[in-house]
């Protein structure tokens, strides 16, 4: 491939497209240009809505009917939007294909993973049918799937997630494209199955002359990957530039907000970390998680020995092992940890929705029951506690106003000086204003609101009874990172003023970093490591908690260097101990 | 979202035969609670025994008290439901009170009739239904799918006795190409099957409304696997529209359709009544609208009995057909 | 306002009944079975008010008059009674019986499925199975022989079309129920110590009356259709009380003497009735956006 590496192969000029529905018209992209070149990761980047999937689309040309699309896309010299259906099936799959970004979802469950690969072979006809099978197992393997020719008689539903984005993946490469879209391929995988997945990703574009047109909002896997970077926001592309010029010195006004809403995360001292590992340091795993600050006081929250089972297919298993851990009065813990850790049970579990199996739980000394009916004494603990949820599309009923959801609580514990409509309408004043909305929200009805600003309701909704612990799971997993930022400040705020603890839980680091006071790491239903979340951070113990922390891609280009850096020191430290144990 | 490790071999509990054997439960279940309802309706039917009906206007006060007693009717109501329950185990459904013969011979004739022109209606309805469904999903939102959908509607409005009826005015009286009634006397099977005429105007008022049920199924199931992420992966990898639905709806849409079929056969069986009554057809719905005008309650009793358990098993063998043809059940038979 | 740079939800501006109401107005096959629906109503309940017809005494000196005579625009009967009056008569039924009992039948539905759903567990295992049985037993067949016990007068018909047809609704609602107890609002109220009462009647509910109203309109076509099949089958209300499926009935054995009049209206009217439903319910469905029977 010797090339003239500054002619691009996919060039888009002034592409318009715009969606004529039955309830109007509106603008998705507008007069956006840009071009890749052989060889190079392209990142379109921007917060949902922005219009980066529609783009994506109008190159592969998969657009619904409603779509009106202008302006000029063109691969290689052909344009695109000239070429007809029958030619545009030719291009998908062999000269552009595409990852996409829920992996549980892209294959199609009644057909072998195998048979998937093959026929983006036999449809372009590149090869025999019968040498497609023996191609569709190579890609299989290429992609890191072991022992592939097995793996390609199975059905999608027999692999992980990871691997199935994995055979999407080889999908995507099998008859060796010009271009690739990658349209936020990491983004429904675990932290740790992402770093994996991009270390395909960047193997794949080091090693051939393909075109990646990565489409993502994480600036992180951006600094990991991507050559060169497009910002874009309502519609039009505002910032082009390198990765670096576009994360470390961005110019537009809007690139420079999101930049700065970005949650961050202190530098780890990853030489130390390392060091420590290639030791052998064996004191991590036999450290005794601390427990939590001893200052005489009952903790606002205590977990003690706490053991969870959860049903699943009518068999119990045990999501929580043997949990200890408090949280002081007016203290943020921070519970982090991957889908499946058992992080979201343990808080449903201190919330009374599911009962422990073994041990208690308890809020200000007083245990948390999950019975069927509640006595008068449970209804009193459940006042101290205040929950938000992660999915702001079902935290209000949406048959029920701001106020009606906020004052709920009010009414179900027919709160002291809150018997009257008034006083109950002025409670629900103070808190929207509190969580800086305007107070006519109250008669508003909750789709009428932004997911953002339906977070903020549920944080109102949370403490209107003045609880003495909040729980806040993933509170922001769903909302893109400009409005997080808004919504963790809110938080922030609101535990300043009125002094509650808090159990915050989420799988990402960084917003534990910038919320927390102190972190628990769980893995596997169990804590593997609590402590000052600076010093977590910045020196963990645990082989998890290691893996876990250069796993996540920063997005500071010098830090993510570093992290991948450590991720491959690490890698072959633990081989090495592979090797060690098998002799 | 999964961790990067193979999925597990499931337990047991979660496994395709734990699938079976609590779906075989169920459906014992439900036979049981389907001879309760039944036996509920012959009591409110013949609140003081059969004794009456069986012998007639002639038979005295004494011989119907006898006869009563001697069959166990003056038992305490548990008893004679097991009485019933065994009795039902061994085939036996009473006496008719117009036949001179026993309810098992009378269903025994009659339905193997009734299958034969179900299953010629199931056939050509779903024949017809399913790539209709398709064309419509695929056409979705066009004119072509407006009129066979707005032609659905009236279909499924207009009950099988008008529109029978319309039949046998077009092609009987006016046109007289087919014939209005099936043969008369007594016809076995087989001479309805080497007279096919007689089954045409039948099978399609019987098929009719099937077809307008199960193209909106198919077209509903269409629709819904087309908005699915795999049809996306599908057309990124070049495969045209027409082929994506060949090799990927279409499968997928049609376990769920059948999965309705098991559910269907009552609606169907109901129809048939109609069906039989209108053509003079001698099946087992003839036989139960004769026994409903003529009050002939074992006879009404044991063909509904019969319709109960037969939906109840069709329903079992189309849920076990879908978990068979779905790899993420059928996998875990081994 | 600090949420600047958040995109506001798009195309939602309106309030939710205005939404609803203009995916409504979009499905014009649902405009005419609205209009069809109230038209049809006016002329079984208002009609007998402006053409007032005997429907009781039986005239057999003018029996089956073509259609057309003076004073009878669609004929008279075998009886002799007046045609146009009759079908608005027989619509009387029809209508009264499908309206009731198809409420009937969502109303037990709802109550049987929401309380399944919510309670979940063995209750619900046990709840359901009921329902299979009940479903398994084909509603022509119970009705044939309840009608073959007692003749039916128009209540009975009421209450017995709607103790068989509660069986589907059941099964939806108690699908919504299931989905709507683990929603994160739901959640909430129990965190906080909220009743079970009060989640059901202020959340799960409320979040159905979609599903609730949509097959509702579905049942009353259905409901219209039963009663049609039964009077057809000679077990339906008896006479001077009449409906569409029994006077077409009637007219069926002068097929062959070619007086269509005594067939064809009272069929199309059947016809046109149950469809109106439908597209009513249909339009419903987009409007209030629910899953229910296959579109």
């Amino acid at each position: 491939m010797s090339d003239p590496i500054d002619r691009p192969v996919l060039t888009v000029e002034h592409l318009s497209v715009e969606f004529h529905t039955d309830e109007g018209t509106y603008p998705a992209v507008n007069d956006s240009s840009f071009a890749i070149e052989p060889g190079k990761v392209l990142a379109l980047v921007g917060e949902s809505g922005s219009g980066k999937t529609v783009t994506s689309l109008a190159i592969l040309g998969l657009l619904p009917g409603t779509a009106r699309v202008a302006g000029k896309i063109s691969l290689d010299g052909e344009s695109l939007l000239d070429a007809g259906e029958q030619r545009m099936n030719e291009i998908r799959g062999q000269a552009i294909s595409m990852i996409f970004q829920e992996p549980m979802t892209a294959l199609n469950p009644t057909m072998t993973v195998g048979a998937q690969v093959e026929e983006v072979l036999t449809n372009h006809k590149v090869c025999s049918k019968a040498e497609a099978s023996r191609r569709a197992v190579d890609m299989l393997d290429r992609v890191g799937i072991p022992d592939a020719a097995r793996r390609a008689k199975t059905f999608p539903h027999e692999l992980s997630g990871g691997q199935r984005q994995r055979v999407v993946i080889a999908i995507a490469l099998a008859c060796e494209p010009k271009l690739i879209i990658a349209d936020e391929p990491t983004t429904a995988l675990d932290v740790t199955v992402q770093a994996e997945i991009l270390d395909l990703l960047r193997r794949l574009a080091r090693e051939s002359s393909t075109a990646f047109l990565l489409i993502t909002h994480n600036m992180g896997v951006v600094a990991d990957i991507a050559d060169d970077v497009a910002v874009m926001y309502n519609g039009d592309i505002v910032e082009t530039g390198t990765m670096r010029q576009v994360l470390l010195e961005p110019q537009a006004d809007y690139s420079k907000q999101l930049i700065a809403a970005i949650p961050k995360m202190p530098d780890a001292h990853w030489d130390d970390i390392v060091a420590a590992a290639a030791r052998q340091d064996a004191d991590a795993q036999e450290m005794t998680p601390e427990v939590g600050a001893d200052d005489g006081k009952p903790p606002a929250l205590a977990f003690s020995g706490t053991s969870i089972d959860y049903m699943r297919g009518g068999r119990a298993f045990r999501a929580v092992h043997d949990v200890s851990l408090t949280i002081g009065d007016d203290e943020i813990l921070g519970l982090v940890g991957e889908s499946g850790s058992g992080k979201s049970t343990l808080g449903r579990c201190a919330l009374g929705l599911i009962p422990a199996a073994e041990g208690t739980v308890s809020v200000l000394n007083h245990a948390v029951h999950a019975r069927a009916l509640l006595n008068a004494e449970d209804k009193a603990v459940r006042a101290q506690i205040g929950v938000i949820f992660q999915d702001p599309g079902s935290s209000l009923d949406p048959r029920m106003t701001i106020a009606q959801a906020i004052e709920e609580p009010l009414l179900v514990h027919g709160a002291e000086g809150m018997t009257g409509r008034r006083a109950r309408q002025a409670r629900v004043d103070e808190l929207l204003d509190a969580v800086e909305l305007p107070s006519y929200y109250a008669l508003r009805y909750p789709h009428e609101l932004s997911g953002g600003q339906r977070q903020r309701v549920g944080l109102a909704r949370a403490i209107v009874l003045n609880p003495r612990v909040l729980i806040a799971d993933e509170p922001t997993s769903a909302l893109d990172v400009s409005v997080q930022a808004h919504v963790l400040d809110a938080l922030r705020s609101l535990q300043a003023k009125y002094h509650f603890a808090c159990l915050f839980i989420s799988h990402d680091l960084a917003v534990i970093n910038e919320m927390s006071h102190r972190v628990a790491v769980m893995w596997r239903g169990r804590i593997v490591e609590v402590g000052e979340t600076s010093s977590i951070l910045v020196h963990p113990h645990h082989p998890y908690t290691i893996r876990l922390l250069a796993a996540v891609p920063s997005p500071d280009p010098r830090e993510q260097a570093r992290r991948r850096d450590a991720r491959r020191k690490l890698a072959q430290i633990a081989e090495v101990a592979e090797l060690a144990d098998g002799a | 979202m999964a961790t990067d490790e193979d999925v597990h071999r499931r337990p047991f509990r979660s496994s395709f035969w734990w699938f079976l054997i609590k779906r075989l439960a169920q459906a014992l279940l439900v036979i049981l609670l389907v001879t309760l309802i039944v036996f509920t309706l012959m009591h409110i039917a013949m609140p003081n025994g059969p004794g009456a009906g069986v012998l007639g206007l002639q038979a005295t006060a004494e011989q119907i008290a006898k006869f009563n007693h001697d069959h166990g009717f003056d038992l305490p109501i548990w008893q004679q439901y097991f009485n019933y329950l065994g009795q039902i185990l061994h085939g036996d459904f009473g006496e008719s009170f117009q036949l001179n013969m026993t309810v098992g011979m009378a269903i025994g004739i009659r339905l193997p009739k009734t299958i034969l022109l179900s299953v010629i209606c199931i056939i050509v309805a779903l024949a017809i239904a399913i790539p209709m469904g398709i064309f419509q999903a695929t056409r979705r939102g066009k004119v072509s799918d407006y009129i066979l959908t707005g032609a659905n509607f009236v279909v499924y409005s207009t009950p099988s006795f008008f529109m029978g009826l319309i039949l046998i005015i077009v092609f009987a009286q006016k046109l007289n190409l087919l014939p209005a009634t099936a043969p008369s006397g007594v016809p076995s099977v087989l001479d309805l099957l080497r007279q096919p005429n007689f089954l045409v105007l039948p099978v399609i008022t019987g098929s009719l409304g099937t077809i307008a049920t199960f193209s909106r199924y198919m077209r509903s199931a269409t629709i819904d696997n087309l908005s699915e992420d795999y049809v996306r992966t599908a057309r990124a990898k070049g495969t045209s529209q027409p082929r994506v639905v060949v090799r990927h709806v279409v499968r997928n849409s049609l376990t769920p359709v059948i999965a309705m079929l098991g559910y269907y056969l009552p609606v169907l069986l109901g129809g048939m009544i109609v069906v039989e009554q209108l053509f003079n057809y001698p099946g087992m719905g003839l036989l139960f609208w004769q026994a409903a005008t003529k009050a002939d309650y074992p006879v009404l009793l044991g063909c509904i009995l019969i319709i109960a358990v037969a939906t109840v098993v069709g329903s079992l063998l189309a849920d076990i057909i879908q978990a068979l043809l779905d790899p993420r059940t059928r996998g875990q038979l081994t | 306002m600090s949420a600047t740079m958040e995109l506001a939800p798009r195309l939602s501006s309106a309030s939710p009944m205005t939404r609803a109401w203009r995916r409504f107005r979009a499905n014009k096959l649902a405009l005419i079975g609205t209009t069809v629906v109230i038209i049809l109503v006016l002329f079984c309940f208002v009609g007998p008010l402006l053409w007032r017809t005997d429907q009781v005494t039986v005239d057999l000196l003018n029996n089956n008059q073509a259609w057309g005579t003076a004073g009878h625009p669609l004929g008279t009967d075998a009886l002799g009674y007046d045609v146009l009056g009759r079908l608005m008569k027989g619509g009387q039924t029809s209508l009264t019986i499908g309206l009731l009992a198809g409420i009937l039948a969502t109303f037990i539905g709802t109550c049987w499925g929401a309380i399944a759903g919510y309670v979940g567990g063995p209750v619900d295992a046990v709840m359901m199975r009921i329902v299979d049985a009940g479903i398994a037993v084909p509603a022509m067949f119970l009705l044939l022989i309840l009608s073959s016990i007692t003749r039916p007068s128009v209540p009975l018909m009421v209450v017995v079309i709607g103790l068989v047809s509660w069986l589907v609704p059941a099964r939806l609602i108690r699908a919504e129920a299931i989905s709507i107890k683990t929603r994160d609002y739901v959640l909430a109220l129990r965190a906080v110590g909220g009743s079970h009462t009060r989640a059901v009647a202020r959340h799960i509910i409320p979040n159905t009356i979609g599903t609730m109203i949509v097959n509702a309109t579905f049942q009353v076509a259905d409901a219209i259709l039963l009663v049609a099949f039964i009077s057809y089958l000679g077990m339906g209300v008896q006479p001077p009380a009449t409906d569409w499926g029994a006077m077409l009935t009637k007219g069926i054995q002068y097929t062959y003497a070619g007086y269509w009049w005594l067939i064809f209206p009272a069929g199309l009217l059947i016809v046109i009735t149950v469809c109106a439903f439908n597209f009513v319910g249909d339009g419903l469905r987009d409007m209030f956006d629910v899953k229910g029977r296959a579109s």
